[in-house]
């Protein structure tokens, strides 16, 4: 009887040692994404409570999405979006994250080999608002980023799919400067807000979700792509060629280059 | 016997009402984000669609539009029927 009251001791010890370590926080995040032919400026929160860790879309600012061509008009012609909110679910063991792709919220596993991808470290530092930073750089699906991360805030975690770094992502960029993220506030979350993040319902949801590799995500994206030309293609003018391929010369590359 | 036939009925109608529900949400879902881009070009006028995938700007070729008939998205716009 002893050992076990020992035992329910050192257990209890344990468990209390492991809560004074693990830290949670939120992290306000501005991200943007501009070219001459899309313009995203979102407001996105990281969330981070013990092993795993969200980024989740809060907010779409301004014009969202397409950019009309300079000379010509430009109509929307759906007007009743529904909005799904993208998130980035770092769950340790898997990374999974989900995009609406024609109106459909998928959920997509990331390659482990581009996530495991590592960091070159550069020797060099500057102070954002008050944090000291540390720069380090990676190539990514067809991008080059600057990040600058601080280890006032250890934690491996971060924005995006920005995750294996010493310390907490302060700002970061890509070469191009056509993406661009930097953290608006941080705070600790208290216990009774751990408890009432209404986003991890999500959790429980993906256990219903089919999750779809990189591989199915581009077919799956592929063949919404042709049911849109099809129709396209019903509802032209007579006169119009009605073969159509997708031919856009001066659309620029999306974010990430698949 | 008659409860079985109240059921039968039931389960018919409930199953016509779903299908018919989900029909209605996939034909208004799949055009989301596309728009119209109309151009004029020295008296000659072009139109294509464009559309979003992720982050991406798809849209099809310069398509020539007669010009003397006017504009209208309502011609232009991509059918929801199948």
């Amino acid at each position: 009887m002893l050992k076990f009251k020992r035992l329910i001791v050192i257990v209890i010890g344990l468990l209390l040692t492991l809560n004074a370590y693990s830290q949670s926080l939120k992290i306000q995040y501005q991200q943007q994404f501009e070219n001459s032919s899309v313009n995203f400026d979102e407001r996105y929160d990281l969330i981070i409570a013990d092993t795993i860790s969200i980024y989740i879309e809060r907010e779409r600012i301004g014009e969202h999405g397409l950019k009309g061509n300079e000379n010509g008009e430009v109509f929307l012609f759906n007007k009743n979006q529904k909005i799904h909110r993208k998130y980035y679910l770092n769950l340790k063991e898997q990374f999974l994250f989900s995009e609406e792709y024609y109106s459909e919220p998928l959920l997509i596993k990331e390659a482990d080999s581009l996530l495991n991808k590592q960091w070159t470290y550069i020797d060099t530092t500057k102070t954002i608002n008050q944090y000291q930073c540390k720069l380090a750089t990676k190539n990514f699906r067809g991008r080059s980023y600057n990040v600058w991360y601080t280890t006032d805030v250890r934690t491996n975690y971060g924005p995006w799919k920005f995750i294996g770094l010493p310390g907490l992502i302060i700002e970061a960029y890509d070469k191009k400067k056509e993406f661009h993220l930097k953290a608006l506030n941080i705070s600790t979350l208290n216990s009774q807000e751990k408890a009432e993040i209404v986003e991890w319902d999500i959790l429980k949801n993906i256990k219903n979700q089919k999750v779809y590799s990189i591989e199915e995500f581009q077919n799956k994206v592929a063949e919404h792509r042709q049911i849109i030309l099809n129709r396209i293609s019903n509802s032209l003018p007579r006169n119009v060629p009605k073969n159509i391929k997708i031919d856009c010369e001066d659309c620029d590359e999306g974010l990430e280059k698949y | 016997m008659k409860n079985v036939f109240f059921a039968i009925a039931f389960m018919l109608l409930g199953t016509f009402a779903f299908a018919n529900n989900n029909e209605k949400v996939d034909k208004e879902t799949k055009l989301e984000s596309a728009k119209v881009e109309y151009i004029t070009i020295d008296s000659n006028c072009y139109v294509r669609w464009c559309w979003l995938e992720g982050t991406t700007k798809k849209c099809t070729p310069w398509n020539q539009v007669p010009c003397d008939k006017g504009f209208s998205t309502e011609t232009l716009e991509p059918s929801t029927q199948e």
